[in-house]
């Protein structure tokens, strides 16, 4: 059961909902962490088990260095003169209480994840063979691990450093860890942003239920219309890459470009509508990334949460670290002010974009990932200044149309580039497929009946490219800051019925699901 | 106030239930349901029902070629009991068989509770609203010239999958095991006996087959079927009991190593099971019937496909 069956959006959910109605306030919240957890359980079995530990430990840790803290200052309190030494002593036992409580979580992560893959790659150091002294187990990933210790990270993080006060209630706690429509593919939540509203047990709205439901539908439209329809296209490219060269290859690439955005921004808008129809408001994940003018903006609007955690978590304790201030004042002495200012940066910003690299999958190709987005921020900042001095000498505005073009053609280059090779079936191959898009170039490809050979009839292309036009449309409105959703609960009733009937329709008639298509999973699911 | 809403979202579902329905009563044609509803109304005298056993083992052809006999195979891979019983029910809207041949090998699927649950919600939509099972219809029209180029060769020759490759087994020693029991679970059990009970009212004579497959069979599932079959009085015709009566040589009529047949597997159990439906089921020998003429079409074109004129 996944956010796009029938029995998650047609039973689960509105039955769901029904209970919810139906039951007192103050019951609410344990019915949505009974949801959640036979949610999760019906679809992993037994490693429900890594989320109970995940969630035990970032529970308990969260009281440990709560008492710590209380501890602490009644000890401040009662004896003022040793304030300091005491402070000292209470900071690092709470960070030990921090390190031994994220370890469980992050030590799960880095196990069930990453183990085969340093295994295998430290059997070839040593012996130049796949097998060597760290043999490969048959690990089973738990569904949302990736999302779900994020967010017990941040919530240890944040009670260390006093921003949010300990949970003391374990079922509130557990439901921010396991809360159903979040589970699998994020967004990934801070305490402070759900859980309270979670744990209030809201009465149901005609218009949050109205509005969660129109969210709903859009993420189908957007995971079925174009997502799935492209999914054969995409898989018969990618899989078997060293078969097609030039165009093909390129198209590819845009197709799993456009493919990764309707379905993860899907998905997101469908979770983000069930958590409104409970009164519960979810971060948004996206906001049109494909309208970014540099690499650093597109990762402000792609995915934004996992940025916003890796800048909170990763970036700011590594600028703040001994090394980081060290390197920093290293730097500025010996390049002076300005090159002091990048080299600042160039330390956090490799911890952050090796650490997205990684987190997206074991494989050489998501490290390359990563690191690729980390070059291209970096030279960003360090030609911005050139480029805006080369503008004004030319008097070109920075902000006016040609340039505004080039910004956007150099955007899209750099991103279809990124996804092929995050796509790409290893690093090699992604080398190969983008070596390949420059041989055997040749516009008869349209023509010669290659783009039939994917499973795909023109039709498909047809939908597909409308649904596209769609979805700019709709991104283009949400950039000039217009509310389509309230926009249309101010038509007339005829009209507004007029207007969902015809979204609906378009989903079930032109959704690529059922007979005939292969069933595509949830991509980020998978991460 | 509430019930004011309560109203208003009620008339939204209404009209769009009526609008879905209205949809598929008008765009959801026989042409479009393809397959077995393509065939002239009321021309078929058996039809074959199960999963990709079935779907891979009978070839209506051979029966047309050898005995006279028109049917069609509905095999559907990873069929279900319920999907089975109800798409039954509705080619009995169109064709009025003598015979049900009811391959096994669906009745011991057992997909877990989510599954039946996840395939009862999206089957029950199939049923309500035809144009949700049906809605890529829009793709033929739609360069409907370049569609008949990407797609594949439209005729199925009667539903049968027709694979010449050569994967040998050991039938002692397959080299995979099914893994369901063989016992059969209520679900199913409900769905036979609503088959059983759609056959009998409407005077036909439903058979139980199993086409020989060492992955799939075991002695308890024929205990289990030969049991059911004889509470209902239905007959039951297993041949992993007559593999060699029927000729089968795993060692050329499979290709998957044992779980499916082959075409040439598929011939020796469609020669079969015509030689026991010939006489014992009332089936008409329409070969020299004018009318059946576009039999003897489709039987040219399946002889050449097959490298058989």
């Amino acid at each position: 059961m996944d956010y796009i069956s029938p029995l998650y959006l047609f039973v689960f959910l509105p039955g769901l909902l029904l209970l919810y109605a139906l039951i007192p306030k103050k019951y609410r919240w344990f019915l949505l962490l009974l949801a959640s957890y036979c949610f999760y359980f019906l679809i992993s079995r037994q490693l429900i088990v890594f989320l109970l530990a995940a969630t035990g430990a970032a529970y308990a840790g969260g009281l440990l260095i709560g008492a710590q803290e209380a501890r602490s200052s009644a000890a401040q309190a009662a004896q003022p003169e040793q304030a300091a030494a005491i402070r000292s002593r209470a900071l690092r036992t709470k960070r030990l209480i921090l390190f031994a409580a994220i370890a469980v979580p992050a030590g799960l992560l880095l196990f069930l994840k990453y183990y085969n893959f340093f295994g295998s790659n430290v059997n070839l150091l040593l012996s130049h063979s796949p097998s060597g002294p760290l043999p490969a187990l048959r690990l089973a990933l738990p569904l949302g691990i990736s999302f779900y210790t994020l967010q017990a990270v941040s919530y240890l993080v944040d009670v260390s450093q006093g921003k949010i006060q300990p949970d003391r209630h374990p079922g509130r706690f557990a439901l921010y860890m396991s809360f159903f429509p979040i589970i699998m593919e994020g967004p990934i939540c801070r305490y402070s942003q759900i859980a309270p509203a979670l744990y209030a047990g809201q009465p149901l709205k005609g218009k949050n239920i109205s509005f969660g439901a129109q969210r709903i539908l859009w993420g189908l439209f957007k995971k079925l219309v174009i997502a799935d329809r492209l999914n054969p296209m995409v898989n018969a490219i990618f899989n078997h890459h060293e078969q097609y060269s030039g165009l093909v290859v390129v198209l590819g690439a845009v197709c799993y470009a456009f493919q990764l955005y309707a379905d993860f921004s899907g998905c997101i808008d469908i979770t983000i509508g069930a958590g409104e129809m409970f009164g519960v408001s979810l971060p948004e994940n996206f906001r049109q990334p494909f309208f970014a003018r540099t690499a650093s903006e597109f990762w402000r609007r792609w995915h934004m949460t996992l940025g916003a955690w890796l800048k909170d978590y990763i970036f700011f304790p590594v600028s703040l670290s001994r090394l980081g201030k060290k390197l920093t004042k290293k730097a500025r002495r010996t390049f002076g002010r300005r090159a002091g200012q990048i080299a600042q940066t160039v330390l956090p910003l490799a911890a952050v974009w090796l650490c997205s690299g990684l987190w997206h999958g074991a494989g050489w190709n998501y490290i390359f990932y990563g690191l690729y987005y980390f070059v291209l921020i970096l030279l960003e900042t360090i030609l911005q200044p050139l480029c805006e001095k080369a503008a004004a000498r030319l008097s070109l505005d920075m902000h006016g149309p040609l340039i505004r073009t080039l910004q956007t053609v150099k955007m899209l280059l750099i991103i279809f580039t990124g996804e092929l090779f995050f796509r790409a079936n290893g690093l090699r191959a992604g080398f190969a497929m983008l070596g390949s898009v420059f041989s055997g170039f040749s516009w008869s490809v349209f023509t010669d009946g290659t783009f039939l050979q994917f499973g795909l009839v023109p039709g498909d292309f047809a939908v597909a490219g409308a649904a596209l036009l769609i979805v700019l449309l709709v991104d283009i409105l949400h950039e000039r800051g217009v509310h389509i959703r309230e926009q249309v609960s101010g038509w007339k009733l005829p009209l507004r019925w007029c207007f969902y009937y015809a979204a609906i329709l378009a989903v079930i008639l032109f959704g690529a699901y059922g007979t005939g298509y292969l069933p595509a999973d949830m991509i980020y699911a998978g991460f | 106030m509430k019930i004011k809403r309560f109203l208003r979202v009620t008339a939204f579902i209404a009209v769009l239930a009526a609008l879905l329905a209205l949809l598929s009563s008008v765009l959801v044609t026989r042409k479009v349901m393809g397959g077995v509803y393509c065939e002239p109304l009321n021309t078929l005298e058996y039809i074959a029902v199960g999963d990709s056993e079935c779907l891979a083992g009978v070839s209506p052809m051979e029966l047309w070629k050898d005995f006279g006999y028109t049917g069609y195979n509905c095999g559907v891979p990873a069929q279900r009991m319920q999907d089975a019983y109800y798409e039954l029910k509705n080619i009995l809207r169109f064709q009025t068989p003598k015979v049900v041949l009811l391959e096994t090998n669906m009745i011991f699927r057992d997909l877990g509770y989510i599954h039946e649950a996840k395939s009862f919600v999206r089957s029950l939509a199939y049923r309500l609203f035809p144009i949700t099972r049906y809605h890529s219809l829009w793709k033929s029209w739609i360069f409907p010239k370049l569609n008949d180029a990407a797609e594949q060769s439209g005729t199925t020759f009667k539903g049968v999958h027709y694979n010449t490759q050569i994967q040998s087994c050991d039938p002692s020693n397959p080299s995979k095991k099914s893994e369901y029991g063989s016992e059969i679970l209520p679900q199913q059990r409900y769905y036979l006996d609503r088959i059983t009970a759609l056959c009998k009212k409407a005077g036909i004579r439903l058979i139980l087959f199993t086409v020989p497959t060492p992955v799939n069979w075991s002695p308890d599932k024929h205990d289990s079927i030969q049991q059911y079959a004889q509470e209902k009085s239905l007959p039951f015709w297993d041949l992993n009991d007559s593999t060699a009566q029927a000729g089968i040589d795993w060692s050329t009529d499979t290709y998957d190593g044992g779980d499916h047949m082959n075409f040439y597997g598929a011939k020796k159990v469609t020669a079969w099971l015509g030689r026991h439906m010939s006489g014992s089921c009332g089936l008409s020998d329409r070969r020299g019937n004018e009318w059946y003429a576009f039999w003897n079409d489709e039987l040219a074109e399946y002889l050449d496909f097959t490298n058989q004129s």
